[in-house]
């Protein structure tokens, strides 16, 4: 059973069609990007899939049952985007608060407190005001209120926005580590570096529509392109390889290989391995996500339409 | 259910302590409570109960030219039971001493009109008149009067002469007229000891001079501290510390937060409004628990319907809170919410008041007809004199514009409108009848008019405030409930 299923979800805000028959799947256990630039519908869909708005149209699911109910709503944590705490609360207090409204018995938040602020770092600041702790803080509290309450399912609006690189990467962890509990989480974020190296599965939403979906392997895995160094002071038989019908391109001393449909680059490895030559470098370049996500923009908006309000998504590389 | 609401009253409760408003009021609170526990009473003697008595005439006849401007006194007073000096009564000598026969000669003229209908006020001035002068207020009883006058101070017009002296100047017999007159009474009108004066001393050594019964005493503080100033400084500030807590729910990246959390739209809104109410409930019940408990201490007087001002003056902050919750929904903004309940509650106080207006001169008018039609006297003129019957009515001017300015032909519009709007004003009226009936005797309730029926009961007017509560916090919920935020 889909932890998280849509089919053809429809929303519309007046004249503005927010969602245009969004259809898809989230399974158990994954960490689920669904990545779009700012206004493209990614927080209405989450705010459906919680009962926060309420769909126009279609079908929307949430641990198999509508959504909305307030029983589903136990099962699941939220962090929206540019949340605010109250500013009277601690965040012991927030937690409290929180896990009251879950249901949570006061032994079983006590239980969990220390637990849950520890794992964000919140601990020492645990019993200060909420006004007074940094956006990186408050944006850890959000995380932590979100996974106190032990949910199944955990959506996380922008839940990297205003954190320094060092806190991404324990966010990026902690994320590892609830997934690894077994829960599902899923990030909506314009942030591609971060969801590239944590996502199992991403979805590409524009201008209410869901454009692209898959592993991100899958969908960067397009480029079938290798960079491939031989050892120092030794050139590169490149014009054997084309002739033998590969496009070879020569940079920064390296060659890089692309294959066509069908092709292997076995075939180039077991020439140089003939020629006697020396393999000390091979790459198989793949497409950034930032690099599938211009692309779909562009197809969606041939001449780059003026107007559309794109965010320009954080370039990384994958590393694997 | 009942975890989601516990949940959100401690979120209120620690909401409306935040920005120290509400510590701050109950501090105040508090130091007022130890002025009130620093209090001491003390009964009056008969002498001094009786010069009590005089008190309010003698500032009147100090000021009161018409009057003769007469020197009172008590002389000789000599209870018949000491130790309860309000159930047996005893006597005593008035000495009444006018400047000169002139001034006499004014204060047998004087006449008052007296507040009830067909009452009139003489003055001392004669046995038949001082006995009527005493037992005019009903604090003595069976008050019989001697006229004890010397012979020598007998008041006799001056010779035409006389008056022609001083260079055809008239001394208006310039000779002082002094009168006495023994003065038996078979008891007071006051019911015990408590509803006997008592004289107030604060900050346990200061004689303040203030005399008035206990039970009085015990009234100011229960209706007009608590239950009026209290209850309008405490609906004032609960408005403006309350207003912001619907749109602080609502701001944007709050209310997200809140409502993917398993808790009912309607149910959030309802808690939370409830919880608004917490910061009333915690000041009105401190200020009347404290104030229960230190009039009770230091007077004697304890009143268990005084407990009734909590709940009656918290519905009272109730009307003011829906009108604040609809806004606040509606518009998300805690000034807008502010403005609208300060106007509203302004609104009610204006409908309340005319509309009381329109049902105290239907009473009247009725009284009157009822009167006249059995043939009782009904007004006097100026003179004294009984108002001829069929003039009565004319007098009156049953038509006449409220307030000399609403016309009266308004009045069913006012009773219409006011019927169905909140009773603030009413309710307020309602407080102060139910405390009064804990500290008042009968004589104190008449006093103030409290024996007389309210236009409407109780009952009817918690129904209809309730039921505009219901009304504002049902529209509040359909809008919160079908809007996307």
């Amino acid at each position: 059973m889909s932890v998280i299923e849509t089919k053809d979800l429809r929303k519309q805000y007046g004249s503005v069609e927010a969602l245009k028959g969004v259809t898809l799947q989230v399974e158990p256990g994954q960490i689920y990007g669904l990545l779009g630039h700012n206004g493209a519908g990614k927080s209405t869909m989450v705010k459906i899939l919680l009962g926060i708005v309420k769909k126009t149209d279609g079908d929307a699911y949430l641990l198999g049952s509508e959504v909305g109910t307030t029983d589903i709503r136990k099962k699941v944590g939220y962090l929206p985007e540019d949340h605010q705490f109250p500013g009277y609360h601690t965040g012991v207090s927030l937690l409290h608060f929180y896990g009251e409204l879950y249901g949570m018995s006061r032994p079983d938040r006590i239980k969990r407190m220390d637990e849950a602020l520890d794992i964000v770092g919140l601990k020492k600041r645990a019993k200060s005001k909420i006004k007074t702790y940094s956006k990186g803080m408050k944006q850890r509290l959000g995380i932590a209120q979100a996974f106190f309450h032990d949910p199944e399912v955990i959506f996380l609006d922008e839940p990297t926005d205003g954190v320094d690189p060092a806190g991404r990467r324990e966010i990026r962890e902690l994320l590892q580590t609830l997934k690894g509990e077994g829960r599902t989480i899923f990030v909506n974020t314009h942030l591609l570096a971060e969801v590239e190296m944590m996502a199992d599965r991403v979805a590409f939403i524009h201008q209410g529509e869901l454009v692209r979906q898959g592993t991100v392997a899958e969908i960067t895995r397009r480029a079938n392109r290798f960079e491939i160094g031989l050892e120092k002071g030794t050139p590169f038989p490149v014009q054997e390889v084309r002739d033998a019908g590969f496009k070879v391109e020569m940079a920064e001393g390296k060659a890089e290989v692309e294959l066509a449909d069908g092709q292997s680059i076995d075939p180039v490895l077991e020439m140089l391995w003939a020629n006697g030559l020396k393999l000390r470098h091979l790459v198989e370049q793949k497409l950034t996500l930032e690099d599938v996500f211009m692309k779909l923009v562009e197809g969606s908006n041939p001449g780059g339409k003026k107007g559309v309000r794109v965010a320009r998504p954080v370039a990384a590389r994958r590393i694997d | 259910m009942l975890r989601n609401f516990i949940a959100v009253m401690k979120d209120s409760f620690r909401e409306a302590r935040n920005g120290w408003i509400l510590q701050t009021l109950l501090i105040l609170i508090v130091l007022f409570l130890l002025v009130v526990f620093s209090t001491s009473v003390r009964p009056l003697s008969f002498a001094e109960q009786v010069e009590h008595e005089l008190g309010i005439w003698k500032i009147l006849f100090q000021f009161e030219p018409t009057t003769g401007r007469p020197q009172v006194a008590i002389e000789n007073a000599n209870p018949k039971n000491e130790g309860e000096p309000w159930t047996g009564g005893g006597e005593f000598d008035l000495s009444v001493t006018f400047a000169t026969y002139k001034d006499y000669e004014s204060a047998r003229a004087f006449f008052l009109p007296g507040r009830s209908v067909g009452r009139f006020i003489r003055l001392p001035v004669d046995a038949k008149r001082t006995e009527e002068f005493l037992s005019l207020n009903g604090a003595l009883k069976g008050v019989s009067v001697t006229d004890v006058t010397p012979e020598v101070d007998k008041p006799k017009k001056p010779a035409k002469d006389e008056e022609q002296k001083e260079g055809g100047k008239s001394s208006d017999g310039a000779k002082p007229v002094k009168l006495r007159f023994h003065v038996t009474t078979a008891g007071s009108g006051y019911a015990d000891k408590l509803d006997w004066p008592h004289e107030l001393t604060v900050f346990f050594v200061v004689n303040t001079g203030f005399q008035r019964p206990a039970r009085s005493m015990a009234y100011y503080c229960q209706n007009y501290v608590v239950n009026g100033l209290g209850g309008w400084v405490f609906c004032l500030v609960g408005t403006i510390v309350t207003a912001g807590f619907i749109p602080n729910l609502l701001r944007k990246g709050a209310l997200d937060l809140v409502i993917a959390k398993p808790i009912g739209r309607v149910g959030l809104l309802v808690y939370k409004y409830v919880g608004g109410l917490i910061f009333f409930l915690i000041l009105v019940t401190t200020a009347v628990l404290g104030m229960l408990l230190a009039v009770g201490v230091r007077t004697g007087v304890w009143s268990a319907t005084f407990l009734s001002v909590i709940p009656l003056l918290t519905l009272q902050f109730a009307i003011l809170y829906s009108v604040s919750t609809l806004f606040g929904v509606l518009t998300r903004n805690a000034l807008v919410a502010i403005m609208a309940t300060l106007l509203s509650w302004g609104l009610f106080f204006l409908i309340g008041l005319v509309a009381d207006s329109v049902y105290s001169r239907e009473r009247v008018v009725a009284e009157v007809a009822k009167q006249t039609a059995e043939g009782k006297t009904v007004w006097l003129d100026e003179d004294g004199n009984p108002i001829p019957q069929d003039k009565v009515m004319e007098r009156l001017d049953p038509n006449a514009p409220l307030f000399g300015f609403i016309p009266y032909s308004t009045a069913p519009v006012w009773k219409i409108v006011h019927f169905v709007s909140p009773r603030t004003v009413q309710l307020d009226t309602w407080s102060g009848k139910v405390i009064a009936q804990g500290v008042l005797s009968e004589r104190g309730m008449k006093e103030r008019g409290w024996d007389l029926n309210l236009p409407a009961t109780l009952g009817e007017v918690i129904a209809v405030n309730l039921g505009f509560i219901t009304l504002m916090l049902g529209l509040a919920s359909w809008r919160f409930a079908t809007r996307d935020p």
